[in-house]
């Protein structure tokens, strides 16, 4: 059995006061309200115009920016909670659901209203993908920054679960000023950007966020 | 634990040493190795240093210390078994440097630790020689217990070539 007492005592001598870390509710509205502008300001060439409220399946496309902005808040919760050791994140059972429902709304919304003809469907859709990127950079910067402060004894899970916080809140972003109603490419291109924003975020935080580093 | 996140060295300090044996018993359970046991507590208490402010007060601390032991010891559960083969060639190579220094042939030891830069050297020095812990190492050159890792792999690397060499020249 080996002594520790040289390496507490190393520890305690170098020991200062430390802030503790805030509510997990409190982080995750702190993000929000500072991930919606800085997005808003980062995707702004590639803003548009705003959205037409009054189209068809705009009553959709209100109920999936909604489920956007709770899927991304019950996401992140879960990223900063279990980043914390011997804490339990909430069940992803409710957030897989309202994936699930915003999936599906937005594939009625496809399926539902006709598209507006001689529209570049490709195009639009590279160019939703570059909104979604551009406007989750600094969301991502934030979540590693966020997590970094905690570290994380599941750097990659919890990295995924605030890509996912980032992907969505994104996604309702772009809702703002995208047409209400969905084409199949464009809403590839969103899916396509919204799992390049978790693979990135994971990637690049991982270094940052791991507690043994 | 509120005392010591306030910054009281000596109640953290009693802290510490009260939990010793509860991380232990904690490892002990996922690991039979002692020396592998010694070196989890001592990352587990560098760990519960480092994220000692994502403590909740208002919170039971055995789960979080329980939560941050079990991950440690499933960490180095992991990298012993991918290590294996590493280990074996390691061992391989510490042979020859003991029965060196059982012959008292230290000059030829120090030849070789010479040609090493003073950082490689001092934690080849700590970990080889004085038999302390990575952690133990990492505490004392305040450098985090990776950039040990990494110190001391590269020393590996730099004595296998100039052994290399070494031995080719006679």
């Amino acid at each position: 059995m080996r002594n520790h007492d040289q390496l507490i005592n190393q520890l305690s001598a170098s020991a200062q006061p430390v802030q503790r870390v805030w509510p997990t509710a409190w982080r995750v509205a702190g993000w929000i309200a500072l991930a919606l502008p800085c997005g808003a300001l980062t995707s702004w060439a590639f803003h548009s115009r705003f959205t037409d409220w009054s189209q068809p399946g705009a009553f959709f496309a209100l109920v999936a920016l909604l489920l956007s902005l709770i899927i991304a808040g019950s996401t992140l919760a879960a990223a900063f909670t279990l980043s914390i050791a011997g804490r339990k994140p909430i069940s992803l059972r409710w957030p897989l659901l309202m994936a699930m429902m915003w999936l599906v709304l937005n594939l009625i919304n496809m399926s539902t209203s006709a598209p507006p003809s001689g529209a570049n469907r490709l195009g639009e859709g590279m160019h939703c993908y570059l909104f979604m990127l551009s406007a989750s950079v600094p969301m991502m910067l934030m979540s590693v920054f966020a997590l970094q402060r905690t570290r994380s004894l599941y750097p990659a899970r919890s990295l995924a679960l605030s890509g996912c916080g980032s992907a969505f809140t994104s996604s309702m972003l772009l809702s703002l000023c995208h047409d209400t109603h969905l084409h199949a490419i464009d809403f590839s291109m969103h899916l396509a950007a919204g799992i390049t924003i978790v693979a990135l975020t994971v990637l690049a935080g991982h270094r940052w966020v791991r507690l043994g580093e | 634990m509120a005392r010591a996140q306030a910054g009281d060295r000596a109640a953290y300090n009693q802290l510490l040493k009260a939990m010793v044996p509860a991380i232990r018993a904690l490892v002990c359970k996922k690991i039979r190795d002692e020396g592998l046991v010694e070196d989890v507590i001592q990352e587990t208490l560098l760990a519960i240093h480092r994220v000692r402010h994502t403590y909740d007060p208002q919170r039971p601390i055995l789960p979080w210390v329980a939560a941050i032991a079990s991950a440690w010891a499933i960490d180095a559960l992991r990298h012993r078994g991918r290590r294996q083969e590493v280990q074996d060639e390691e061992e391989l190579q510490r042979q020859p440097a003991a029965s060196a220094e059982s012959s008292a042939d230290t000059d030829i030891l120090s030849g070789y630790l010479d040609n090493l830069p003073l950082r490689q050297r001092e934690i080849v020095e700590s970990v080889h020689l004085r038999e302390q812990s990575l952690a133990q190492a990492a505490a004392e050159t305040n450098q985090s217990l990776s950039a040990v890792k990494s110190l001391l792999h590269r020393a590996m690397v730099n004595l296998r070539k100039y052994g290399r060499g070494h031995h080719e020249k006679s």
